[in-house]
């Protein structure tokens, strides 16, 4: 349809034949030597005009027969939760950009990139290495993927694409000759074929500039892009083409114009509703489109951004995609004030018309008419910002289906969109609007004329988007604010392709959907190959194990049955492996100086628990630290050292403080039968068996933990021992990844994190997971149900890559949250917070359960932070939704079996003797961990101790 | 921030009551009364074309003709919607390309194209002829007592 040939109806059929004999002369030779007859050359080759205006692409400036277009693409920009002013800043600098383009038109073109959900697919099973093995008989991996995407079935993650075309110039005669002479200039004088765009240089360089600030940050269009927007706007509503035509590396010359052109044709019926495309290429072939082509009529006042989206943005809603084109020009003040003045004589010439020669009262439009012509004129003089400018533009809006009918009811639910507000209108002349979508092509006509401001038009904001997650990794369920598209995320991404922390914090308030989240996200990561360590305190989520595909490969442990010394403060920490440290520079230093820092831990370890253990008002006292510090010194920081030996090494402590030393032993070896788990059993270690499990759950249900908000010196004996004990199963969780090869996506969850904040080791531990958990890829999830505790951890929000938030009740809590998410507090976002997955009111007295899914912010580390839906719905994970429910429930007949008794068996590794020699390393290690003797020195009063230190203490 | 557009301005309805003092009962734009005299004459000339003579009735009734024409047109046009942008939407929907139905050609076929399997050689002349008879002669005696491939060594003539 859009290519045709300058000269088709002129010619016969056997064209060719006739070119061949072309010349009389050359016939008559012929006659008599054929042999001699010249072939016919270049004049053979039939000429090609594509039909539609533009002629040639050059990297990202596109030339038509009368002007050249810069195209640009725009870089997506975050909306929701950021301030208004974060949003009027974005605008202003839009608008401020707008401004500098006076006197030109600009396309602006609003595309997408479809990402089907069989796409996901593909890459997620890519992505899952080394994934679980089915077991006979349960939910095989093929059929959770066709699950999957049967859940989410005919859905896509269309990713916007925006572009912007900016006219630099228009062409004169010259510059069309010379195109048209191009094939014989090119041989005798080639630089005039590129004069003209080697002239545009610096007008490029400048539109680039101006296009490249931040607001628009568009950067030039690449080849790709440019074939993109050009195959895309010319089988304008036809779905993307599965594979497309190869870029060139040069200049698109008319010719090869002809891949786009003809890959569709459009055609419509006199003043039919729709116009059809008919994909004639490649995947589309045959395929038939009916687009219904809108455009935007008379709008309201709009508050953006306090009340309004982005009006542009607001089409993202549809559920299915919308093109944009919209046709701007900036005008120049001139113009505009000669425009007004002209303007406002009609509306007095009117007022004259009624007033004065009829002597009939005026119209009450007229007064505010003028009212408005005064208005526009002072915000044009008025400061020094561009920010008046004016501009005349046509926006346009194309929605399509594969009947007429579904594309008239997506046209209809775009009506419906934008009331009251804005009026979408449904125009004649499908066929030349949908035209208009062309990059080059003319405005088809005037009518549905907007004008504004810049600000105005900057306001549309079309580069806003709704993206979060990424595209490969499992499906958490989608997004609830402007946009709806399904949610991917991919846990080790961050550590393997972004260079970033493998922390996430998980926050929500009780039910809010905590755990079944955490599941969800681990059982889906377990099917796609990784290997996970869950510490949950109060135990449901063992039930996971039970899970028959999952059973074979799982194991929970009760920590509170297990063997004695199964949580050993010395052996929670992992020894080190020199082969672990094989790609750095000096890999034996390397290692010795991590060696050092281990013991450091364990000494710190052992310190701070038993500190802990300790009565308030002895802990307290600065000669029980100095004493434990002295006896855990001197028992040192081997991995097969016990907290019995600081005992006797209490006893035995030879000081000024002896007399204590003995009290603090005898507190401790009072609380000797209750620490069976932190010393093990003579010629018994736990941690000699080596098993590798997918999946370990560790459970500690019955621990005694103290109620939030009561302070440490209240705490009972048995709650002290309880958060100890946490602390030190957090340290056997982080143990976990040390055991694995380093490159093995590993991961941890660690349920009720707040201890992290109560006890000293809290920090360090969070420090060696931020340091760790890129270099060994690890996904360490933490969820707590108060924010604070995570915000009490010093630098824990820098280290944090992502975060869940789920429902928050308390305003300081709420607060908390959105900092931790890094979005300004006091915005409005608190009630965001509050109102996630609450059930709509009215409900209260509801005695069927809230089963909607539960909704999160997420911020995914990358940037985008959304609210999304969790979305674990489809058939196929009804067994996980069984098994997630924590909801107690009287009914429920409770089947459940045992926890299998802990098997306590810990891979040990086997390193060589502890060498004590490497005094800096270790003094380094201390000082790290703040376990300087300055410490001591510094509690005591008196510095006599010999003063090791060279920088300053951690 | 509120922002809304200009239009506002540039909807201004110009309309004209009638010359001063004397009010029409009607009000119409400028662009209607422009529309209605050209629509006037279009009626006047259909109608001389017709040959309905010049007279009161066929005035009064082009009159007629001519309101009701410039109602409906009128009534499709608007500030949104110029008279002008109008015609040309009209002669857009008028031009743009239609389904083709019917079909041009058909299954393609090679039935017509003459099929040798020859091409015709240069026919030589008599002396040729009998100059390429000689070679083949030649040819074939020289044969028998040249080797194909050199160093192989032909068996002893006995």
């Amino acid at each position: 349809m859009f290519g045709r040939r300058r000269d088709r109806d002129r010619r016969p059929a056997q064209h060719i034949a006739q070119h061949a004999a072309a010349d009389p002369r050359e016939r008559e030779r012929a006659a008599y030597s054929k042999r001699g007859r010249r072939l016919p050359g270049e004049q053979a080759v039939p000429s090609y005009t594509p039909s539609i205006a533009a002629r040639s692409i050059d990297g990202h400036l596109l030339r038509t027969g009368q002007e050249v277009y810069a195209w640009y693409r725009l870089a997506p920009q975050r909306w929701s939760f950021r301030s208004d002013s974060q949003r009027q800043d974005l605008i202003a600098a839009i608008a401020g950009q707008y401004a500098e383009l006076q006197g030109r038109w600009m396309h602006l073109r609003v595309t997408t990139r479809p990402y089907p959900i069989r796409m996901w697919a593909e890459a997620h099973v890519h992505n899952a290495v080394k994934r679980l093995p089915d077991t006979p008989g349960t939910l095989s991996f093929d059929d959770y993927m066709v699950g999957e995407q049967q859940q989410l079935m005919g859905r896509s993650m269309a990713e916007k694409e925006v572009y912007l075309g900016v006219q630099v110039q228009t062409r004169n005669m010259m510059d069309r000759a010379v195109e048209r002479a191009a094939p014989v200039l090119r041989k005798v004088f080639p630089d005039a074929v590129d004069a003209e765009l080697v002239a545009l240089d610096s007008e490029v360089e400048h539109l680039d500039q101006v296009i490249g600030s931040a607001g628009l940050e568009g950067r030039p269009a690449t080849a790709e892009e440019m074939s993109w927007l050009m195959h895309r706007s010319c089988s304008l509503g036809l779905p993307a083409p599965r594979n497309m035509p190869a870029v060139p590396g040069a200049a698109w010359e008319p010719e090869d114009l002809a891949s786009f052109t003809d890959a569709a044709d459009f055609h419509q019926e006199p003043y039919s509703p729709t116009v059809t495309v008919r994909g004639r290429t490649g995947s589309n072939a045959g395929i038939k489109r009916h687009v219904a082509v809108l455009t935007v009529g008379l709008m309201h006042g709009l508050q953006i951004p306090e009340v309004d989206d982005p009006w542009v943005q607001r089409a993202d809603r549809l559920p299915a995609s919308v093109e944009w084109s919209a046709r701007i020009y900036v005008r120049r003040p001139e113009e505009v004030s000669g425009e007004l003045s002209r303007q406002m004589s009609k509306v007095r010439s009117q007022v004259r018309h009624y007033t004065d020669e009829h002597e009939l009262e005026p119209p009450q439009s007229l007064a505010r008419q003028a009212g408005r012509v005064l208005e526009i004129d002072d915000e044009m003089t008025s400061g020094f910002t561009a920010l008046g400018t004016r501009v005349r533009s046509w926006w346009r809006l194309a929605v399509s289906g594969p009947t007429e009918r579904e594309a008239l009811r997506l046209a209809q639910q775009l009506l419906e969109l934008y009331k009251p507000k804005i009026a979408i209108e449904h125009p004649e002349a499908q066929y030349a609007i949908a035209r208009e979508f062309i990059p080059g092509e003319p405005l088809s006509n005037g009518a549905y004329l907007r004008r504004g401001s810049v600000l105005w038009a900057a306001s549309a904001v079309p580069t806003a988007t709704a993206e979060v997650g990424d595209r490969r990794g499992i499906l958490l369920g989608e997004t609830v604010t402007a946009t709806r598209r399904p949610v991917a995320w991919d846990p080790w991404m961050a550590q393997e392709l972004r260079d970033a922390s493998g922390l996430t914090a998980m926050v929500a308030g009780l039910g809010a959907g905590k755990s079944f989240l955490g599941g969800g996200i681990v059982y889906k990561t377990l099917r796609a190959g990784a290997h996970w360590t869950l510490l949950d305190p109060s135990g449901p989520l063992a039930a996971l194990c039970e899970l028959p595909e999952l059973r074979p490969y799982a194991r929970p442990i009760n920590l509170l049955n297990a063997q004695p010394g199964i949580l050993n403060p010395y052996r929670v920490v992992a020894e080190p492996m020199i082969e672990h440290f094989l790609d750095e520079d000096d890999p034996e230093r390397a290692w010795r100086r991590e060696k050092a820092l281990a013991a450091a831990t364990r000494r710190r370890l052992v310190l701070d628990v038993l500190t802990g253990l300790l009565p308030f008002e002895v802990a307290r006292l600065p000669q029980t630290r100095i004493v434990l510090l002295r006896a855990v010194r001197t028992v040192g920081g081997r991995f097969d050292a016990h907290p019995g030996l600081v005992f006797e090494a209490l006893r035995r402590d030879a000081s000024e403080h002896h007399e204590h030393a003995v009290v603090v032993a005898d507190f401790l070896d009072e609380m000797r039968e209750r620490m069976s788990l932190l010393i093990p059993e003579e010629n018994h270690d736990p941690y000699n068996e080596v098993r590798d499990d997918r999946l370990t759950v560790l459970t500690m249900a019955g621990l005694n933990l103290p109620k939030d908000g009561v302070g440490r010196e209240h705490w009972t004996d048995a709650e002290s021992l309880g958060v100890e004990m946490l602390n030190l199963a957090a340290w056997l969780t982080q143990r976990s990844i040390y055991e694995k090869p380093k490159d093995q996506r590993k991961g941890v969850w660690i349920d009720e994190a707040f201890f992290l904040s109560e006890v000293p080791t809290g920090r360090v531990l969070m420090n060696r997971f931020a340091r760790d958990s890129r270099k060994w890829n690890v996904r360490v999830l933490l969820s707590s149900q108060i924010p604070a505790d995570f915000l009490r951890i010093q630098g824990f929000v820098a280290l944090l890559d992502s975060v869940f938030v789920g429902r928050l009740d308390d305003d300081q809590a709420q607060a908390d949250a959105l900092r931790l998410l890094k979005v300004p507090v006091g915005a409005g976002y608190e009630q965001v917070v509050a109102s996630l997955g609450r059930r709509p009111g009215g409900e209260r007295t509801a005695t069927e359960r809230d089963r909607a899914p539960r909704q999160f912010i997420f911020g995914d580390g990358a940037g985008g932070v959304e609210r999304i839906r969790i979305d674990f719905s489809g058939p196929h994970l009804e067994h996980l939704r069984n098994a997630l429910d924590t909801t107690p429930d009287a009914k429920r007949d409770n089947g459940k079996g045992e926890l299998v008794p802990a098997v306590d068996d810990h891979a040990a590794s086997q390193p060589p003797a502890y060498v004590p020699d490497e005094i800096d390393d270790e003094l380094a290690a201390d000082m790290e961990l703040g376990l300087t003797e300055e410490e001591e020195a510094h509690l005591v009063g008196h510095g006599d101790g010999p003063h090791r230190h060279r920088g300053g203490s951690a | 921030m509120r922002v809304r557009t200009d239009d506002e301005v540039y909807r201004v309805d110009a309309v004209w009551l009638g010359p001063p003092k004397a009010t029409f009962p009607w009000r119409a734009r400028y662009v209607a009364w422009g529309v209605g005299i050209v629509v006037f004459l279009v009626v006047l000339t259909i109608e001389r074309q017709m040959g309905v003579g010049f007279g009161f009735f066929s005035t009064a009734w082009a009159l007629v003709a001519t309101i009701i024409l410039t109602r409906f047109i009128t009534a499709r046009i608007s500030h949104e919607r110029p008279l002008t942008a109008v015609m040309s939407m009209w002669v857009r929907e008028l031009t743009a390309p239609r389904e083709r139905t019917a079909s041009s050609g058909g299954a393609a076929s090679a039935a017509r194209i003459r099929v040798s399997a020859q091409r015709p050689r240069p026919k030589l002349t008599k002396k040729q002829q009998r100059r390429a008879r000689q070679q083949a002669q030649t040819r074939r005696t020289s044969a028998s007592r040249k080797k194909e491939v050199r160093g192989v060594r032909t068996p002893a003539r006995p």
